[in-house]
């Protein structure tokens, strides 16, 4: 895959945030929504969490029900969100407002303290595998995600297809055996 | 001047406080001139849910004319009363007999994970949330799981508190754990009480949504089962308690204005209430888990 165009952006303190109708809860949700929308195709926003403890209602006004509903419902493709310095707490947090949402399913990849990837969201086992094991390959085909878990393709390429489609895999297209066109899939980061 | 006596007698819990506001007069008017007092010295329990509820009915009657205390008699029970401080939280003009006076009371089961509490801003819940998760985390030796969602809980309680009741006042919280032994068996449980003065839930659907309820009981119904939720324009964090509670077999009673609303899993429980008037909404949740061994 190119090289990934980053911008980041830092959520502002809980205590500044923690209601919906805080000025700043409004304020963040606003300018998270136009800089998703000003992502150039490919592009990754990072939304910088500092460690901190959030609860579900700002983090559904600022992320769930804002950028991440949009990537899920298709007003934004090709556009990406991750989520670094994600407390276990604000992961348990994120991922009930996901389960609240009206528009599932919802998920993201959130980096912790340390930096070690989660992939948070209302999804099953099967999902987080793949996201996984893309993790350690780097990219593949849905041919290949195929062969290794023993799918069939059209099962594959439904995998990979769902997981593109809620913002957690990117994909560009490549010429494949006798003209015809497959996806080459990779994690976001 | 009219003089009630409200009379504690066992435990002050959820059907503790509507026994006692039994002897309260039912339409009290603003212009009733009242001399209340109310007997705690026959009271051999306190919980959470008890001491928010009694900070705002004291608050409530000292309207009506003068409000006394009379104090539990039981040593343990009375130093367990002062350690609460909710006397800190009360107006000066309420008298108590005898004087409360804090004896330093040992809880033999470092069972205390928060005094009494006030807030009126997101920084103050913030700051009990975090209190609670770390007192129950690092001195009570619960899960971090169990004391994240403790957390959870009682912050999304707290906000509630400042969204929606427009109490000056702000509210108050405190929480309690227990433990019980069932042969080797021990079940652990937190009670959090999470109690205002301001409007109630009735009242505050009726501001925010423009939602017609008939009465307290269908508000507080409404609200549990995530009316605010569904919605879409917000009101996850009484649907996110809710949650929780099931997660831990739990239960939660909420009480506002003449309403009362338990939940216990799997289905909704109807306490009796006792019909009286108390303003403002008091919550009481209570989480379990169970370890094996002494």
């Amino acid at each position: 895959m190119d090289a990934i165009a980053k911008t980041a952006y830092a959520l502002p303190q809980p205590e500044l945030c923690a209601r919906r109708s805080d000025p700043a809860t409004i304020r963040t949700r606003t300018e998270l929504s136009e800089l998703v929308r000003e992502l150039p195709e490919g592009a990754l926003l990072m939304v910088d969490l500092g460690g901190n403890d959030y609860d579900i209602s700002p983090l559904d006004e600022m992320i769930v029900s804002n950028i991440l509903t949009d990537i899920a419902s298709r007003q934004l493709q090709d556009r990406y969100v991750c989520l670094t310095k994600v407390t276990r707490y604000t992961r348990k947090e994120l991922e009930a407002a996901m389960k609240l949402s009206p528009v599932r399913p919802l998920a993201v990849i959130a980096l912790d303290d340390l930096g070690k990837t989660h992939v948070v969201g209302d999804l099953g086992e099967k999902a987080t595998r793949t996201i996984e094991w893309l993790t350690e390959r780097g990219e593949a085909t849905a041919a290949e995600l195929a062969k290794a878990f023993e799918l069939s393709l059209p099962a594959a390429n439904n995998r990979l297809a769902d997981l593109w489609a809620i913002g957690l895999l990117r994909r560009r297209p490549r010429e494949a055996a006798r003209g015809a066109r497959e996806f080459l899939y990779a994690p976001v980061l | 001047m009219q003089q009630v006596t409200l009379r504690v007698v066992g435990r002050l819990d959820v059907p503790g406080v509507e026994r006692m506001l039994t002897s309260l007069p039912a339409g009290t008017a603003q212009d009733r001139e009242l001399l209340t007092t109310i007997d705690l010295r026959r009271a051999t329990l306190f919980d959470p849910y008890g001491l928010v509820t009694l900070r705002v009915l004291v608050r409530h009657l000292i309207q009506f004319g003068p409000v006394r205390v009379l104090s539990p008699q039981d040593p343990n029970v009375a130093n367990y009363f002062a350690a609460s401080r909710l006397a800190d939280h009360l107006p000066t003009a309420v008298s108590f007999e005898p004087a409360l006076s804090d004896t330093g009371f040992r809880q033999t089961s470092r069972s205390r994970v928060m005094a009494f509490t006030s807030f009126s801003s997101s920084a103050d819940i913030i700051g009990i949330r975090d209190h609670c998760r770390q007192i129950l985390e690092d001195q009570l030796d619960c899960p971090s799981d169990y004391s994240d969602d403790l957390g959870t809980a009682l912050s999304e309680l707290c906000q509630n508190v400042l969204d929606h009741a427009q109490d000056p006042a702000g509210g108050t919280a405190v929480a309690q754990k227990y433990v019980k032994r069932r042969g080797s068996t021990q079940i652990h449980f937190v009670v959090i009480g999470v109690g205002d003065g301001g409007i109630g839930v009735q009242a505050s659907l009726k501001t925010k949504y423009q939602s017609q309820f008939g009465d307290d009981q269908s508000a507080i119904t409404a609200a549990l089962q995530g009316y605010s939720a569904r919605s879409g324009r917000g009101g996850m964090g009484l649907r996110r308690v809710l949650d929780i509670s099931r997660q831990y077999s739990g239960r939660i009673d909420m009480r506002s204005v003449t309403g009362l609303v338990g939940e216990g899993v799997p289905t909704f429980n109807w306490l009796p209430s006792s019909g009286r008037r108390l303003p403002g909404t008091q919550v009481s949740v209570s989480l379990y888990y169970q370890t094996n061994g002494s």
